[in-house]
Parts: C-alpha cells; sequence; structure tokens
C-alpha cells in the first residue's frame, strides 16, 4: 500500500497493551488522512450515550496523507473525539514536526481508547511501541514535558505530543500541545488524554515510507516548493506571520474588542506583526518541510516579562487574551499570557472567550467579586486577565466556572443562550462575523461548531483564495456566500485530510501530481474534491448522529447586534438568507439538518446514510 | 488636488519601508500611479531578497479602503483633503 504504512498503533489504556492493527485501506482511500481519515475512525466507536470522558470514547490521531514526504508544507497532522468541551463531534488539527516523526516512525494513526490507572505516556521507536511510567511527568507544564521526554532518551530529534496541568485538571477546552506552542486545540482533545492518563506520546522513526514513484514524487515537490515560496500569501506569512493580520483586522474591524461589543481596539498595534518585525523578532522558524516559515521567535528585552528567545504569539491569541478583555497589550505581556496558555496547555481561543465573557458580565453588573473570588473584571485590567488564566489552568474557584466554557457560564448565571458567543457550544474565533458575513455561515455550519479554519471564507473575501477554485471575490457585506462557503469547506476538508497549510498555495496540478506518485492513485482534482465534500458530509453526518439538528445552525444574538464605529459599519450577517441557500447545496433536511440519503450514496457512504436514518 | 493620507497596512510597512505618506492626487488611477512608481522598486528589491522572482503589483494584492470603504463599493471616488486611503495587503490568515 503506497503512500501509506499500513498499520494503526491502538493502545488500549485499561488493558495496558499497544497492538498494530492493519490500516482500512478503504478508509484510507476515501478520507486520505488527518481529521479526514480520524472522523470515519471514530464514527464508528462513538454514539450519543458516549461519556466524552469515559473509557469507551477513543481520542484518534492521524497524521496527513502527505505528511513525512518531501512535500511543500505538508505536515499538518489531526484528531478526533467525542468533544468534552461541547459534547458531540470534536476534531483539530496542528503544524510543526510530530505528523511526519509519526509516519517515519512506521504508523498512520493512533487510536487510544479505554483508560489507564495511572499516568502513562506512549513512546514508539521505529514500529515498535511501548507504554511507559509517567508518574514523573505528571503535574509538569508542556514545555517541561517536552523537554524531559527528549532528555530522558539523549534524542533531540524525539517529537513529543502532550498534555499540561489543565488537560490533567480536566480543562474542558485542554489541547494536546507539541513542538513546544503548537496545538491540537479548540475541541478539548488534551482534556480526553488527561482523562485516559495519558501525559505525552513521543515518536522517532527513519522508516520509509512506501511510494509508487519516489523519483517523480521528489520532482513534482520540487515545482511545488518554488510555487509556494513565492506565493503572496506565503511572503506575507514569512515575513510578519499570523500576527501580521492585526493591522488588517483594525482597519476591517475583525477583531472582537470587549466581548464582541465595541470596535476593534486601535492599540492592538503595538503587539502586531509589523511591530513584532521591528522592534522584536530575530529570527523564523518553520514546520517541516515549510519554505514559508511563518512561526516568529522574539527576543522581549523590554516590559515586565522579559524573555531571551520565545516564539511569538499567533493572531488569535493575541486577540483573544488581549482586546477580548479590552486589554491594551504591550508585547512583554502579550508573550508573557501566551507562554501561560500554552504552558498550562488549553485552548487561547475558547480561554480568552470564556474571559471575556467573564469581563463582560463583571461590567453587566450581572457577576461581582462575590462571584470571581475579589477580582475585579473592569475592562483591560491586566492583573486580573492573569490570574484569571492561573485559575483556568487548575481548574479551581473561579476558573473552575471559566473552565467549562461560555455556555455553561451563560447557563450558570441564568443568562440567555445567545449571549455566549459561540456555535454548537465552540466560541467564535477572532474573526467577527459583522466584518466578513461569508464567516457567518462558516460558524454556524461548521461540524465541531464554530470554525475559522473549516473555510476559506474570509480569505476570499479579503481578496485571496486558491486561483483555481474559481471563487468569485464579492463585497465582505453581501449575503450571497452560500456557494463559495460551500465550496472553501470542501476544499478544506480535503486540505486538512491531505495535512497541507492553508498558507501554501499549490497549483492543482503539482498537488494531484504529488499524491498519485506518491499512492499509485489515478486520482484527479474534481474526485479530491469530491473525497474533500466526502469529508464534510461526513463530519456532518457524524455530528448529528451526536445529537446536532438544524436548531443548533444558528448564531448567537450579542454578535448580530450592530456596531456602529471601526471597520464593521454596523452591518450584520443575514444568516436567514444565507442558510437556506446553503442547505439547499448541502442537500440538508431542513428539520433535521441530516444530510440527505442521495447525497450520502453518491458520495459512497451508504452506510452512514443507513445509520443517521437519512431520507 | 487633495492632500490625501496612503496608509500601508501591516505587513506593507515591512515590505515598503513606509507607514504612511502624503501625496496630492485626484484620482484613484493617480494614487495607484504614485504608489506602484514611488514604492515598486522597493517592493521588487525585497521581493528579489526573499528569493522570488514574478513581478508583482502592489495595487492588484492590496484591497483599498478610503476613509474604511472599500473603493470597489463605491461609485465614483473624488478625493478631498484629509482623506485616508489604506492598502490592506490582500491576504487573511491567523
Amino acid at each position: 500500500m503506497n503512500g501509506y504504512h499500513g498499520k494503526i498503533l491502538v493502545a488500549d489504556l485499561t488493558e495496558g497493551t499497544v497492538t498494530d492493527e492493519p490500516l482500512n485501506e478503504k478508509y484510507a482511500r476515501d478520507f486520505l488522512g488527518s481529521t479526514g481519515l480520524a472522523a470515519r475512525y471514530l464514527y464508528d466507536r462513538v454514539d450519543e450515550k458516549t461519556d466524552p470522558l469515559g473509557p469507551d470514547n477513543p481520542l484518534i490521531l492521524m497524521p496527513g496523507l502527505l505528511n513525512g514526504t518531501s512535500g511543500p508544507s505538508v505536515s499538518r497532522w489531526g484528531g478526533a473525539t467525542k468533544s468534552p468541551y461541547t459534547g458531540h463531534y470534536g476534531d483539530a488539527n496542528a503544524g510543526a514536526w510530530f505528523g511526519a516523526e509519526l509516519k517515519n516512525a512506521g504508523y498512520d494513526g493512533i487510536i487510544l481508547k479505554g483508560k489507564s490507572a495511572k499516568p502513562v505516556y506512549i513512546y514508539i521507536k521505529d514500529g515498535v511501541a511501548e507504554l511507559k511510567d509517567a508518574s514523573a511527568l505528571w503535574g509538569k507544564d508542556t514545555y517541561k514535558t517536552q523537554e524531559e521526554i527528549k532528555k530522558e532518551y539523549g534524542d533531540n530529534r524525539i517529537q513529543v505530543a502532550c498534555i499540561g496541568p489543565a488537560s490533567e485538571n480536566l480543562v474542558l477546552y485542554g489541547n494536546i500541545m507539541s513542538e513546544y506552542g503548537h496545538c491540537l486545540g479548540r475541541a478539548g482533545l488534551g482534556c480526553v488524554m488527561g482523562s485516559k492518563k495519558v501525559k505525552a506520546i513521543a515518536v522517532r522513526g527513519k522508516m520509509k515510507l512506501p511510494m509508487q514513484d519516489a523519483e517523480k514524487f521528489r520532482e513534482v515537490a520540487r515545482t511545488a516548493m518554488t510555487e509556494v515560496k513565492e506565493g503572496f500569501l506565503s511572503m506575507i506569512m514569512h515575513e510578519t506571520g499570523t500576527a501580521g493580520w492585526i493591522d488588517s483586522a483594525i482597519s476591517y474591524g475583525d477583531g472582537p474588542t470587549k466581548y464582541y461589543t465595541a470596535p476593534t481596539m486601535e492599540e492592538s498595534t503595538k503587539i502586531s506583526g509589523a511591530e513584532q518585525v521591528e522592534k522584536y523578532q530575530t529570527e523564523s522558524t518553520a514546520c517541516f518541510g515549510c519554505p514559508i516559515r511563518c512561526r516568529k521567535v522574539l527576543q522581549i528585552k523590554e516590559g515586565k516579562y522579559l524573555n531571551d528567545r520565545v516564539e511569538g504569539p499567533e493572531y488569535e491569541t493575541l486577540m483573544a487574551w488581549g482586546a477580548m478583555m479590552g486589554l491594551d497589550l504591550d508585547m512583554s505581556t502579550a508573550v508573557y499570557l501566551n507562554e501561560l496558555c500554552n504552558g498550562y496547555g488549553f485552548d487561547t481561543i475558547s480561554s480568552g472567550a470564556s474571559a471575556g465573557y467573564a469581563f463582560y458580565l463583571y461590567n453587566l453588573g450581572v457577576i461581582s467579586e462575590k462571584d470571581t473570588g475579589g477580582l475585579k473584571l473592569t475592562w483591560g485590567n491586566v492583573d486580573a486577565a492573569i490570574e484569571l488564566l492561573h485559575l483556568i489552568g487548575k481548574n479551581q474557584g473561579f476558573g473552575a466556572v471559566l473552565a467549562g466554557g461560555t455556555k455553561r457560564m451563560a447557563q450558570k448565571y441564568g443568562r440567555p443562550v445567545g449571549e455566549a458567543v459561540q456555535s454548537k457550544g465552540l466560541d467564535f474565533p477572532m474573526h467577527d462575523p459583522r466584518a466578513y458575513h461569508s464567516m457567518g455561515l462558516v460558524y454556524a455550519t461548521a461540524p465541531r461548531g464554530a470554525d475559522h479554519n473549516k473555510s476559506d471564507a474570509y480569505q476570499v473575501d479579503g481578496g485571496t483564495s486558491h486561483p483555481e477554485l474559481g471563487l468569485p471575490v464579492t463585497d465582505r457585506w453581501d449575503d450571497d456566500k452560500a456557494e463559495s462557503v460551500a465550496t472553501s469547506q470542501n476544499f478544506r476538508a480535503l486540505t486538512d485530510s491531505l495535512g497541507l497549510c492553508h498558507f501554501a498555495i499549490i497549483p492543482f496540478n503539482l498537488l494531484v501530481g504529488m499524491i498519485n506518485a506518491s499512492t499509485g492513485w489515478d486520482t484527479a482534482m474534481d474526485q479530491l474534491m469530491k473525497a474533500g465534500e466526502r469529508v464534510f458530509q461526513l463530519q456532518r453526518a457524524l455530528s448529528c448522529k451526536l445529537g446536532i439538528t438544524s436548531k443548533d445552525d444558528v448564531l448567537p444574538e450579542l454578535a448580530l447586534r450592530p456596531i456602529t464605529g471601526g471597520g464593521q459599519e454596523g452591518h450584520v450577517p443575514n444568516l436567514d438568507k444565507m442558510l437556506p441557500e446553503y442547505y439547499a447545496i448541502r442537500d440538508w433536511n431542513k428539520a433535521t439538518g441530516k444530510p440527505s440519503k442521495k447525497r450520502l450514496e453518491s458520495l459512497g457512504m451508504p452506510e452512514i446514510a443507513a445509520s443517521i436514518g437519512a431520507q | 488636488m487633495a492632500k490625501v493620507n496612503i496608509n500601508f497596512i501591516g505587513p506593507w510597512r515591512i515590505f515598503l519601508g513606509a507607514q504612511t505618506v502624503t501625496v496630492n492626487v485626484n484620482t484613484i488611477d493617480e494614487a495607484r500611479d504614485y504608489v506602484e512608481t514611488h514604492f515598486g522598486p522597493v517592493y521588487e528589491k525585497k521581493l528579489k531578497s526573499m528569493g522570488a522572482n514574478k513581478k508583482q503589483s502592489i495595487w492588484d494584492n492590496s484591497n483599498i479602503l478610503l476613509n474604511g470603504t472599500n473603493v470597489k463599493t463605491l461609485n465614483a471616488v473624488t478625493f478631498k483633503d484629509g482623506d485616508k486611503l489604506d492598502l490592506v495587503p490582500k491576504v487573511a490568515g491567523g
């Protein structure tokens, strides 16, 4: 089987065993890898009754199809589980080096099931896996955990995916962290790993990936490398990283401020990518095989929290732990907050949103110091934000309330659910749908909940998308977005399954060329786009299997209140127009929200149609 | 002629080595000519330093906001003194 090693590692934590199972070749052909393949494996193993933190909920981690090859920017790997945070389908993907090293270690995926009685970690080297005692690692932050494991084996090239104290403490949006600050975030995959008492997975290997035509692959990959390197998006990301988006976000009103109630803070320019380049940036680093090098290393020589060498925060974190609470940050504090989040190992978006919502409730008079443990959550109180962050990581005191997320907070304090800015339980990322109406449709329909990475919509509206997708660039406040959103969701479901970074624009003939040279398939781009739709519809069907219906495809009321100042100019997305058009394109049932039997069968999934009772 | 402030937003300020310039222009075409003539060579040099050889336009790689509104949505553009023209790189991500 070319392009794959043909085996999956199954770790039964209850039994304390690790065994190899053959890769399901049909699943691999249909769902490719990473979040696509993981979702298909997950589908058979969970239902509405599955307790996300119980032994029956598996955590499934998969490299992207092209991980471990010399293709450019194809390092992204992913995972899926029943989310403890949202209660339904959850997935995540990340860059860095873990996915490639897992492939090099000889595996196409890992399934964790059961629950260990004591802390363990999994060590995999060259096709052999073993469970190891992790008692000495339990309680350590994610940075220290990675360092200790590498030190133990005297091998700095070991790649470690681990959890921190937050997931040990069952913070519902706990992350799996790798290569220091890279995370499988959002849906609480780390929390599930913590519930199983698995502290880390360490991988190392030099096993050659079987390829149909390795020479042809290298030739196509070389050309693709040049294309990626010279792309405009690549060059922008190379120069400033995602933090470069901050200034643009201010212009567009894209960055949520004071929990969605104020125009994007102009003061955020002090932590922008341009500011980083001019004052703090010392070098750029890259994920495996990526010429873009969007990761920025900073030296913080001024401010309260000095650091000689530290990775810079991403845009999402800078906004979530900044403007959301009205914080007027300097770079020193922004970096410090990012490091704390990564060390504890929790999602910066959902934690920032939960903290932001707490600030909102406090300033509204709904909660007081009696609720917060004495913290004064006046907008802009940085010290209070730092204290909240620690409390979340420890899942203690008022932090335990925030560790459950905004939807549970609204319920606890008797607030309308539409005040918590989330969809299907997952908090909005830092792209406000009032700045881009398309993002409203994306957030309302993405399988795991509000998710900016499941579509190119804001990129399309920003004027950049893959030119061969042929998506029209229309006004960002138009509501004729259904077709564009559906197509770009299919494309992202495809690229996520391949392991391809969103910032790398590879001509389709080269992408197809790499896949065929690796696997020996004779596929074409229309078939790959169909695979993308198959993955997306499968993930939707799984959400429905776990209880999601059309009633959940909504936007929260607070994020639909117009803001007249700043770059939004009072616009709000018209979901009543976009959603019916989108349902028609997707062929989803208006009452149940389920994909139709006909559509699922046309995508080669009759068993899924039967499973959810699709009509 | 109107005095217009042209702002190079975010990464543009790094690529072009300038944050704001004040120019005397009457039309969008004149603003475009100014930008490409005065900053095109800077951009080209920067691209070469990054190992990229494709010729690219600053203007075509930008979204243009006049006082916050995309000029593409405006029927006619007539500048007045103090107008703010933001050149935002035509990318998104983060």
